[in-house]
C-alpha cells in the first residue's frame, strides 16, 4: 500500500497527462509522419496505390509560380493582420481600460466576432460585397456611384480578407492586451506623475514596455493565426479569382482534393509547417529574451 | 483518498467506454446511399422518397441517405482513401474512371439488357464491365433563354459554329442583355465553358480529332491555346457578366432566370433550376457548335443519377435489392423526369417537360461522353478551372493557361 501511494505521488502527473499526450499522438503526430511520408509519393489522394518520386515534390513547389503566389498571399494574410490586429487590439485595449459607462457593452461588441465562425465571417461578407445584391453597391448607388466588383481584382480581395480577418479576431488582441494593461501597477503612472511625464511619455515609457509579454502573446497567436488562414478565403473568394488569394492553406485543399495531387499538397503541408515553426521559434526565443519582472 | 480518487476514475472511464460502446442495437439491415447532389436538386428528393417507400415496403431494411453538398467528391475521396465507402452511392461521371476498382459490376443484373445506348457508351469499360444503374442520361448543349434570343433577334437555330455564337452575343450585348452569364467563383462553371470549347475545337471536326491523341497521353498543347483563347475572347469582347469572376452559381442561374441573359455556362439541369425563380421563363438550349464550318454541332452525354455498389460492402446483397427496386420502370421515370433528363433505361420514359421540343429537335445530333471525364485523366477538371478562372482574373495568357494544363495533363496521366 505504502508504494501505491509513492508510485502514485510520484508518477501521477505524469499519469494525468498520458490521455492527452496519446491523443495528441493519434490525432496529430501520427498524421504528421504520415503526410511526410506521402509528401514523397505521387499518390492521388484516394487510390490505394502510389509511387515514391523522391524528391521531385519539392523541387516541383519550389519553381511552381502559384505556390510563390500563395506564399506570398500567406506571408500578406499574416503579417498583414497581424499589425492591423496589433494596433486596433492594443487601442482598443487602452480605450476601454478607462472607466465609462457603457464599457463591458463594448468590450463585448468588439469580442463578439471572434465567436463567429470564420466561414460564417466569410459568407456574411460576400453578400455584403457581391456584385448584384450587394449591400455596399447598394450603399454606393444610393449616392449615384456605378456598382463595383469589389472582389475582382486579386489584390483587392487580398486586403479585403485581410481586413475581415483582422475584424474579427480583433478581440483576441484586446483582450491579451486589457490582461496586460491591468497587470500594470498604477504605482508606476503615480510616480511618472509626479515627475511631471504626460499621457504619451507615460504610454511610450511606461505602458509599451510593461506591455512587453502580452505585445508578443498577441503576436504569435495573431501570426499563427494569419499564416493559416482558410475559411474566410474559402467563402470570400475560393482562392480567387484565379490563383489571386489563394494562401498556401486553401492552396493545399484546392491541391490535395481538387487537383488529386495528394503527394504535392502534403509536400506544400510540410513547407507551410515548417514556415511556421521557424517563425514560431523565433517568436518564442524573442519572448524569452524579453521576460520583463516588475 | 488518493487511492478511492483513482478506483473512482477507473469506475467512470470504464462505464463511458462501455455506455459509448453500446448502443440500441436495430435488427434492421442499414444501409448507406451517399449522394454526389446538391441537397435542394429535384433528384435528390426523388432518391429521398423512393429510399422512404422502399423501407415502407421493407421495415427490415433502413436507409441512411447521406446528401454529399458541395464536398461530396472529397468526401468520397477520403473514404475511398480509407477504403471505407458507403454501401451504394452515385458516381456523378466517375465510374469508370475514378471509381470502379470499388464498385461491383453489374452486368449480370436483370436490367442491363435495357440501358440506353445514349449513355451506355460512357460507363462501359474497355472490358465491357459496367458499374452503375443509370437511371437518367445527362443530354446537354448550350442553355439559352429564348426571351432574351428572341427580343435580342437571333436565330438560335442558325448557330453552329463558334463564330456564329460570338455573332449572337454580339447582337445581345447591343440589345441591352449580358450574352452569357457565367458563376466563376464556384470555379467549376468555368470549367463547363471550356469542355464546351475543348469539343469545338478538338472533336467537332471528326477529321481532325484530337481523341486518339489525348486518350494515349499526348496533350494538344497548341490546340490547347485556341480552346482557351475562347474564353480569353469573351471575356475581352464583354460577352460574360460584369461580376463573372466573383458571382456564385447561384447568382447565375437567377439572372439567367430573370431573362436578363441569353446563355448560361452549366448544363441543362440550369432550366429545372430557373424555372423555380421563374415559372413563365421560356428556356431552352442549342448543341454545342462547331470551332469553324467543318466541324458538326454536337451534344454531351454523362452520368446523372447514377448509382452503383460498394463491391467489399458487407451488405452488398441488400444493396442489389434496392438497387433493383430503383430500376423498377416506375422509378426510373419519376428520377428522370425529376432532373429533366432522358431515361437511362429504355423500358420507360421520362417527361422532359420545356427540354421535349428540344430533345427531339436534337435527336439526330451526334452525342460525345463528357470531354473531362472521357479523353482527360482525373484530376484535370481542376486545371480545367483554375487555369480558365486565372485567364478571366486577368492573371494568365492563354499560352501560359495551355502550358499549365500540359504539365498537369503529364503529370496525371502517369499517376
Amino acid at each position: 500500500m505504502k508504494n501505491f501511494d509513492k508510485f502514485t505521488r510520484r508518477h501521477m502527473v505524469n499519469l494525468l497527462y498520458l490521455p492527452a499526450l496519446v491523443m495528441f499522438g493519434i490525432f496529430v503526430f501520427y498524421p504528421f509522419l504520415k503526410g511526410v511520408r506521402l509528401s514523397f509519393t505521387d499518390w492521388n489522394g484516394f487510390s490505394q496505390n502510389f509511387n515514391y518520386v523522391g524528391l521531385r515534390n519539392y523541387t516541383e513547389l519550389f519553381q511552381d509560380a502559384n505556390v510563390r503566389k500563395a506564399f506570398l498571399n500567406t506571408l500578406i494574410y499574416g503579417f498583414g493582420s497581424t499589425l492591423l490586429q496589433q494596433c486596433f487590439g492594443l487601442g482598443y485595449a487602452v480605450l476601454l481600460n478607462q472607466s465609462f459607462a457603457m464599457r463591458k457593452f463594448a468590450r463585448t461588441v468588439i469580442y463578439m466576432p471572434v465567436m463567429i465562425a470564420g466561414v460564417i465571417m466569410g459568407y456574411m461578407t460576400y453578400f455584403l460585397l457581391q456584385y448584384n445584391n450587394g449591400a455596399l453597391n447598394d450603399l454606393i448607388g444610393f449616392f449615384g456611384m456605378a456598382p463595383i466588383d469589389w472582389l475582382a481584382d486579386g489584390n483587392r480581395a487580398v486586403l479585403i480578407i485581410i481586413a475581415i480577418n483582422s475584424l474579427q479576431f480583433v478581440g483576441i488582441s484586446m483582450v491579451i492586451y486589457l490582461a496586460g494593461l491591468q497587470n500594470i501597477p498604477k504605482s508606476f503612472y503615480e510616480a511618472s506623475d509626479i515627475d511631471g511625464a504626460g499621457k504619451i511619455n507615460q504610454f511610450i515609457h511606461i505602458t509599451l514596455p510593461l506591455l512587453k509579454p502580452a505585445i508578443i502573446t498577441s503576436l504569435t497567436i495573431n501570426l499563427i493565426g494569419g499564416l493559416k488562414l482558410f475559411d474566410q478565403i474559402k467563402a470570400l473568394t475560393n482562392g480567387g479569382p484565379g490563383y489571386e488569394s489563394h494562401s498556401m492553406s486553401t492552396l493545399i485543399d484546392a491541391t490535395y482534393f481538387r487537383s488529386q495531387q495528394a503527394g504535392y499538397s502534403a509536400a506544400m503541408g510540410i513547407v507551410l509547417f515548417l514556415f511556421i515553426l521557424v517563425i514560431s521559434l523565433v517568436m518564442l526565443r524573442s519572448f524569452d529574451k524579453r521576460r520583463f519582472e516588475y | 483518498m488518493k487511492k478511492a480518487l483513482i478506483v473512482a476514475a477507473v469506475v467512470v472511464v470504464v462505464a463511458v467506454i462501455y455506455f459509448a460502446s453500446s448502443g440500441t442495437k436495430s435488427d434492421k439491415t442499414e444501409l448507406s446511399l451517399f449522394l454526389s447532389m446538391q441537397a435542394t436538386e429535384p433528384a435528390t428528393l426523388t432518391f429521398e422518397d423512393l429510399a422512404a417507400e422502399y423501407m415502407k415496403e421493407n421495415p427490415d431494411v433502413s436507409i441512411e441517405v447521406i446528401v454529399g453538398g458541395g464536398d461530396a467528391e472529397a468526401m468520397l475521396k477520403t473514404k475511398m482513401a480509407a477504403n471505407d465507402l458507403p454501401d451504394m452511392w452515385t458516381t456523378h461521371g466517375w465510374s469508370l474512371m475514378r471509381y470502379s476498382e470499388y464498385l461491383e459490376p453489374l452486368n449480370d443484373q436483370p436490367w442491363a439488357k435495357d440501358i440506353s445506348p445514349l449513355i451506355k457508351p460512357a460507363i462501359t469499360g474497355k472490358d465491357g464491365k459496367f458499374y452503375v444503374l443509370p437511371m437518367d442520361v445527362e443530354v446537354t448543349g448550350i442553355p439559352c433563354n429564348m426571351t432574351v434570343l428572341e427580343k435580342s433577334g437571333v436565330d438560335a437555330d442558325a448557330i453552329r459554329t463558334l463564330d456564329d455564337l460570338f455573332a449572337a452575343c454580339e447582337k445581345v450585348k447591343q440589345a441591352g442583355f449580358t450574352p452569357m452569364v457565367l458563376g466563376g467563383k464556384d470555379i467549376w462553371p468555368i470549367g463547363q465553358y471550356l469542355l464546351w470549347t475543348a469539343f469545338s475545337e478538338l472533336v467537332a471536326d471528326t477529321d481532325n480529332s484530337e481523341i486518339d491523341n489525348l486518350t494515349s497521353g499526348q496533350f494538344p498543347e497548341e490546340k490547347w491555346v485556341e480552346v482557351v483563347g475562347w474564353m480569353h475572347r469573351a471575356k475581352e469582347l464583354g460577352y460574360f457578366n460584369v461580376d463573372v469572376v466573383t458571382s456564385s452559381y447561384n447568382d447565375s442561374v437567377q439572372t439567367y432566370a430573370q431573362d436578363k441573359a441569353a446563355f448560361i455556362v452549366t448544363a441543362n439541369y440550369a432550366v429545372g433550376e430557373a424555372l423555380t425563380y421563374n415559372p413563365n421563363g421560356k428556356f431552352g438550349f442549342i448543341p454545342i457548335p462547331s470551332a469553324d464550318e467543318n466541324g458538326e454541332v454536337l451534344l454531351m452525354t454523362g452520368e446523372r443519377a447514377a448509382v452503383g455498389v460498394w463491391k467489399d460492402s458487407p451488405r452488398k446483397a441488400e444493396s442489389l435489392k434496392f438497387i433493383a427496386y430503383l430500376a423498377q420502370p416506375e422509378n426510373i421515370a419519376r428520377m428522370a423526369t425529376a432532373g429533366s433528363n432522358p431515361t437511362g433505361l429504355t423500358n420507360s420514359t421520362s417527361d422532359t417537360g420545356m427540354l421535349k421540343p428540344f430533345y427531339e429537335k436534337y435527336a439526330s445530333v451526334t452525342t460525345y461522353p463528357i470531354f473531362d471525364r472521357a479523353y482527360l485523366p482525373s484530376g484535370m477538371w481542376d486545371t480545367l478551372c483554375t487555369t480558365g478562372a486565372a485567364i478571366l482574373a486577368g492573371s494568365m495568357t492563354p499560352k501560359q493557361a495551355a502550358e499549365k494544363a500540359r504539365v498537369d495533363y503529364d503529370k496525371l496521366y502517369h499517376q
